[in-house]
């Protein structure tokens, strides 16, 4: 036995790694009324939140609306003139109606539908029809679209909804930061965009992105024999590390994967590329330097197929053999939730290309809706559950240290207390 | 090299470039102008009819992109932006036939929640 199959067939430690338990965690979190109602308050009102790439804002004068799903906040972002991307309540200071019904494009200036009130982007009051009618309590200075708390690090964009954030973004990411500082965002300006309204808590959707223990029953036909083989045949993780509140961990892939003689179209997709699927490596400069990073594989691994990086509370940043692409898991109710995912792709030369991203964005689609599918009898047992706990295997370490935070969160009476 | 793109505004109706004739019973059946599109009309079509789709527009694969290399992908419309349509929609037809060997993704729902708002640029 080599040491790569002792490491797939002994029990793993990574768990104990985290520093986390073994025990039986509970499910309560993922169906109360009440549990729901104290996450909104405790994290989603205090953590930083990512809403979007700054490409999605590429020039002064660039806005985009994006739905805070569960809060009842709609942020309006802009790049202004002076290079800052802020974000602001969509909501005008007269009477509260939606200024930009737009969900993205370019504008210096921003009129209220209803009334024609004025606005720079950069949230400043700059004209009220009849101005004289109204009374000299009210200043104009105080009357500029309120601000949300944002801060962009490393081309993500973060806001804060509470008034006054306890804590900087930087000091947020902490060691997330550092690990993944310098990651080359290849194809950032191209998403290729997902969405779906689930019939699941967020947790119980972000939690089944963050495990591959499922892949080799639920993705059996789609990418099972990607990431399982006869050495790793459970998909066991190569390797996960804590990150503060964030997490990493990366995912084995199977290195004998070839494309069965029978699909075709598969094979018509990757002629001419170097690989042999259609999620195989790019050779190309940037590919080679994206790789070259060290949170990347980071175990250097030959078994390696992804990275998983997960910022708290509800953002993936995923990183393959060649390109990035990002989950989102925002909580509705505490049944519902908003989920997005976004692949990150080199806009296409040649009509090859573009067909063998259409292959891609096809099969990645039926991948989703595997794992989607899934989801809604996951909730319901969880929601019918005769025992209230979950036994977590060592693989699943992701799950048990985001909900060890997400309990933490909910406990801690101040942020720097939930971050330490 | 640039392929003409005889459009139906010449006063004839060129529906598929020439030479492309025997892919006619296609269209409009499998002309979806989005990813999304596409993805909806195979996921509503027996098994039947995505296996003939998918042995017809194979056998013609080698042709159909040797035909439209070259082309801008921005400017593709009319005849030749309707060919890499079909092609395009083996890609979702390959879904059917070469993983699930059934219409739709084994135990999903139809219809069913998941969107592609954006699809890969150019979007058609």
């Amino acid at each position: 036995m080599t040491a790569v199959e002792h490491k797939f067939t002994g029990r793993g430690s990574l768990t104990e790694g985290f520093g986390l338990s073994t025990e039986p965690l509970p499910l309560k979190p993922y169906y109360s009324r009440e549990f729901f109602e104290l996450e909104q308050k405790m994290i989603f009102r205090r953590a930083w939140l990512y809403v979007c790439r700054a490409e999605e804002l590429p020039e002064p004068g660039s806005f985009v609306v994006k739905t805070i799903h569960g809060t009842g906040v709609e942020a309006l972002i802009t790049h202004t003139k002076a290079g800052r991307i802020q974000a602001y309540y969509n909501s005008c200071p007269h009477r509260g109606s939606i200024v930009v019904k737009e969900s993205a494009g370019k504008a210096s200036r921003f009129s209220c539908p209803y009334h024609r009130w004025t606005f720079e982007n950069t949230g400043e009051l700059l004209g009220v029809p009849d101005e004289e009618n109204f009374f000299q309590s009210m200043d104009k200075k105080n009357c500029g679209l309120a601000k949300i708390a944002t801060e962009v690090w490393e081309g993500w964009v973060f806001i804060n909804l509470s008034p006054e954030p306890e804590v900087g973004l930087k000091e947020y990411l902490g060691p997330a930061k550092d690990y993944l500082s310098g990651i080359l965002y290849r194809g950032a300006h191209n998403p290729v965009v997902y969405t779906a309204v689930l019939d699941s808590n967020w947790k119980t959707a972000s939690d089944a992105f963050i495990e591959s223990y499922h892949i080799p029953h639920i993705h059996k036909k789609t990418i099972g024999t990607t990431f399982a083989s006869r050495l790793n045949p459970y998909s066991r993780l190569i390797g996960a590390r804590p990150l503060g509140i964030h997490r990493t961990i990366s995912l084995f892939g199977n290195p004998e994967y070839a494309i069965d003689p029978d699909a075709r179209v598969e094979a018509l997709g990757s002629m001419g590329q170097e690989g042999k699927s259609v999620i195989a490596a790019d050779v190309s400069e940037d590919a080679v330097r994206f790789r070259a990073h060290p949170a990347i594989n980071p175990d250097r691994s030959e078994h390696w197929s992804m990275d998983i990086n997960q910022i708290f509370p509800h953002l993936h940043i995923d990183t393959g053999p060649g390109s990035f692409w990002t989950h989102q898991f925002w909580p509705i109710d505490e049944k519902t939730c908003f989920y997005e995912v976004r692949f990150y792709i080199e806009e296409a030369r040649t009509i090859q290309e573009r067909f063998l991203q259409e292959l891609f964005i096809c099969r990645v689609g039926e991948v989703v809706l595997e794992d989607l599918s899934n989801l809604q009898f996951t909730q319901r047992g969880i929601e019918n559950s005769g025992t209230g706990v979950m036994h977590l295997q060592d693989s699943e370490v992701a799950i048990r240290h985001a909900l060890t935070q997400v309990l933490k969160w909910t406990r801690a009476q101040t942020v720097k207390e939930a971050l330490a | 090299m640039v392929k003409s793109q005889a459009d139906d505004t010449l006063g004839e109706v060129i529906v598929l470039p020439e030479g492309f004739e025997d892919l006619l019973e296609f269209v409009p059946g499998w002309i979806g102008e989005t990813a999304q599109e596409r993805w909806d009309l195979r996921a509503a079509k027996s098994m039947d009819e995505i296996r003939y789709f998918y042995d017809r527009i194979l056998a013609r694969s080698n042709d159909i992109l040797a035909y439209l290399e070259g082309c801008e992908l921005s400017e593709l419309k009319g005849p030749c932006l309707r060919l890499f349509q079909l092609q395009l929609a083996l890609a979702q037809a390959a879904m059917s036939v070469e993983l699930h060997k059934q219409p739709r993704a084994i135990n999903s729902p139809w219809p069913h929640q998941v969107q592609i708002r954006l699809g890969p640029a150019p979007v058609y």
